[in-house]
């Protein structure tokens, strides 16, 4: 169930938990729990799938699979991009659950130590990784970025409450939406360009090259698997954390520390697996805040704590205590879950590399009302598809211009926190700045930040000198 | 001549009157035959939106048929408002909330708590008072003086400027003349860990937010801002016990579109009241820590007559108050 709704572009797991809240009542709330968390996880699995196939993705976190993901599709390797993926998800979602069982209260700790000032450090860093996030022009990616933060500001400021270019309009007053974003720039862009070809055109390139990842994609996704489940937990516990975060600091790590980082882009197994496994980890993960201390890290949580509300069970520290059959039904559903989706999602991979094979004329209209129903499924606004529709037409042009969107939705993402955090921490501490340096996590983050800018410096004025001493 | 023209005139009047009114009592009259929605301008999973999903089930109970939430989100509240506003007034849209609107009524103009009709109150429940463990208060008494030594120091978490755990703050500030220093949170989940984690000093608000960090010995309750203790958390002192009139809820309740025809009126008031008064609904809400307190649709607007002027004078002395 949850991996068809990850499948269907824009329906991501908020709108499906959203609809699907009122049946849970009817049944005892372990099961509902049970229920709504596996498609939560399930929808986090699908997402890569349209992602690889057709370059949308089924849910926000999935926007940076898209990078490598399509690319291999069109070589004709979707079957084991789709595959890592999958094995990806599983192994990241088992090391989580693991993690989660042998120390949720103690990670319950480490998320209060978690205050502005630190989610300021942690975004400055996140942000001096965007530029491994471009393989074209680093000054477009910048421009993209601040597009981004621009259009972060729309609605009301987070501090003072005063609307910013809404222009009067009350739908714009809660700002624009992440996914009527993510589904214009990426789904309806790819749709519009795509119309410009020729009518029985299918998305491969090239002839399907096996279905099942080889032993060198095994051993290529080893190292980025490992790490994704470490960032993505990590992200994950925190309660400003976000899968898409997670995903996306995945793939500039990878791509930061691999021998071949030109190669990133273009269809190689590493930008699938990391981000994925990141992905999946994060989303588990966030279990950690939602059952030890009752906050909600996104949307989803929310509506899962809500679930549990009107089932009368009240997550917190005493849950464990209360009600031992919640919160262990909840981790034997990740264990089961993570198997089922695993036994489901790898025979599938068979079918869905079929949809590639049907010319793109039969295929866009589908992916058009998918995209259509998911932007408004969400708040039930007509006015979020007029978003998705313009910014498709943004995105179209950004295509033909060679802008990349993903520096503009990592900006948009992040450049709200980032301001939110930072004139927080700046009341609390009194103005001054030294609040980011005094605190020893926050001072790592700043300083990991410094470095990476730093050493790409250094590197740059090193290929100069290359350059010069050859001539 | 005169007699006859007045007599005629009479006489179309009743043809008129007679020829509509049946049409009119024959649709109020089997209200309600089909689904009523229930309208939410907030998204799934907030506050707002469990209390009426749980309610939801017991208005249908009494009613005899579906109650639907449905989430119309956008404008901070605003689309929903106005689509209940603008809905025919035929009870199958209803609503369910109050304090956001009655707060954006002055914060953003454009609608007003006046443009629907108040059918019952749901809950009525104190904001408490929060401190962090480590934080030297044991009582309000403390915290007062503390903050009467030194303006400006205490800082307040709050779940965002214009919330009402924001004016909550405000109004504790301004009845006992202290300065607090604001510290704004995007929502209720960051806002106590803001407070769990000592980033701020205080924080007013439900206890239903605050629960999991004081059962965590996070947080310090100071007190709860009613005449009386809470039945559901005898424990806690109140503001009045400890020499401070300070009295503080979060109420919501059920309203409609105004216009209501007399017999739908009564039929949701009387509904309203069998759900909103049945032991099993108090019972679930009271888990959750809220107090499901009924009161009547007039009861409530005459008590809103009140408030709505106190909290329109807080919100334009701090300055939030919006140009119409």
């Amino acid at each position: 169930m949850g991996t068809l709704i990850g499948v269907l572009p824009g329906i991501g797991p908020g709108g499906t938990l959203a609809l699907l809240l009122p049946i849970t009542f009817y049944l005892p709330p372990s099961t509902a729990i049970i229920m709504l968390g596996g498609i939560y996880y399930g929808a986090m699995y699908g997402g890569s799938t349209t992602s690889i196939l057709v370059n949308i993705p089924g849910e926000a976190a999935s926007v940076i699979t898209c990078l490598d993901g399509y690319q291999m599709a069109r070589k004709g390797r979707a079957g084991p991009a789709l595959g890592m993926a999958a094995i990806g998800s599983f192994i990241a979602g088992s090391l989580s659950v693991v993690g989660i069982m042998f120390s949720a209260p103690f990670l319950a700790g480490l998320a209060l130590k978690f205050s502005s000032p630190e989610y300021v450090a942690l975004i400055v860093f996140g942000l001096t990784l965007t530029s491994y996030l471009t393989s074209e022009s680093k000054i477009k990616a910048f421009m993209m970025a601040t597009l981004g933060l621009l259009i972060g500001m729309i609605g009301t400021d987070p501090i003072a409450a005063i609307d910013r270019f809404t222009f009067g309009s009350v739908y714009l007053v809660d700002g624009v939406g992440l996914i009527p974003l993510i589904m214009g720039l990426f789904g309806i862009s790819e749709i519009f360009s795509n119309l410009e070809e020729e009518e029985f055109r299918s998305i491969l390139k090239e002839k399907v090259k096996g279905l099942f990842p080889t032993l060198k994609d095994w051993i290529d996704s080893k190292g980025p698997i490992l790490r994704g489940t470490i960032i993505g937990f990590f992200i994950g516990i925190l309660p400003g954390g976000n899968a898409i975060i997670a995903s996306i600091m995945s793939y500039a790590a990878e791509k930061r520390i691999s021998k071949h980082p030109e190669k990133f882009g273009t269809g190689i197994i590493e930008g699938v697996a990391g981000p994925e496994s990141a992905n999946n980890a994060s989303a588990q993960a966030s279990f950690v805040p939602l059952l030890s201390l009752g906050i909600p890290t996104n949307a989803v949580m929310a509506l899962l704590l809500a679930s549990l509300m009107i089932h009368e069970v009240l997550p917190g520290p005493l849950l464990i205590k209360n009600n031992p059959d919640i919160f262990w039904s909840v981790i034997a559903s990740m264990y089961i879950g993570n198997i089922m989706l695993l036994l489901l999602n790898l025979p599938l991979i068979g079918l869905w590399i079929q949809v590639l094979k049907v010319p793109y004329a039969y295929l866009f209209p589908f992916i058009f009302i998918f995209c259509l129903l998911g932007t408004y499924s969400l708040t039930n606004s007509v006015f979020d598809i007029g978003v998705m529709i313009f910014f498709g037409i943004i995105g179209y042009l950004m295509k033909k211009f060679v802008y990349e969107p993903t520096p503009l939705i990592l900006a948009f993402v992040l450049g709200s926190m980032f301001e939110d955090n930072f004139r927080r921490s700046l009341i609390v501490s009194g103005g001054s700045f030294l609040v980011f340096i005094e605190r020893p996590i926050a001072a790592i983050f700043i300083i990991a930040a410094a470095i990476l800018l730093l050493s790409s410096l250094f590197s740059l004025l090193r290929a100069k000198n290359t350059v010069s001493s050859k001539l | 001549m005169a007699f006859t023209n007045h007599k005629r005139f009479l006489f179309v009047m009743l043809g008129i009157g007679l020829s509509v009114w049946p049409l009119g009592a024959a649709l109020s009259a089997d209200y309600p035959n089909k689904p009523i929605e229930c309208v939410i301008p907030w998204p799934a999973g907030g506050r707002t939106d469990i209390g009426s999903r749980m309610v939801a089930p017991y208005l249908q109970k009494y009613l005899g048929v579906p109650v639907v939430v449905n989430n119309k989100v956008g404008g901070a509240g605003m689309v929903g408002y106005m689509h209940v506003r603008d809905a025919k007034p035929d009870g199958y849209t209803i609503s369910y909330g109050g304090q956001g609107l009655l707060v954006g009524s002055y914060i953003k103009p454009g609608v007003s708590i006046w443009d629907y009709t108040w059918i019952a109150r749901v809950y009525w429940t104190p904001v408490i008072l929060v401190v962090n463990e480590k934080s030297p208060f044991k009582n309000v008494g403390e915290l007062v003086n503390f903050a009467k030594k030194n303006p400006g120091k205490l800082r307040h978490g709050n779940s965002g400027t214009g919330n009402s755990t924001h004016l909550a703050a405000e109004k504790f500030a301004a009845q006992l003349g202290i300065n607090l220093t604001e510290v704004p949170y995007k929502g209720e989940g960051p806002s106590v860990v803001g407070v769990a984690a000592g980033e701020v000093d205080m924080a007013f608000g439900l206890m239903a937010a605050f629960r999991p960090m004081i059962e965590e010995g996070k947080l310090r309750v100071l007190g709860v801002a009613d005449d009386k203790r809470n039945p559901l958390y005898q424990n806690v002192p109140t503001f009045r016990e400890q020499g401070f009139d300070f009295i503080d809820p979060a109420w919501e309740g059920i309203h409609t579109p105004k216009g209501l025809s007399k017999d739908v009126y009564a039929k949701l008031s009387e509904a309203s009241k069998k759900a909103l008064t049945d032991p099993e609904l108090i019972e679930k809400f009271a888990k959750i820590q809220f107090n499901l307190s009924y009161q009547s649709g007039p009861e409530l607007t005459e008590w809103l007559k009140s408030w709505d002027s106190k909290v329109g004078k807080l919100i334009s002395d701090i300055g939030l108050a919006g140009k119409k």
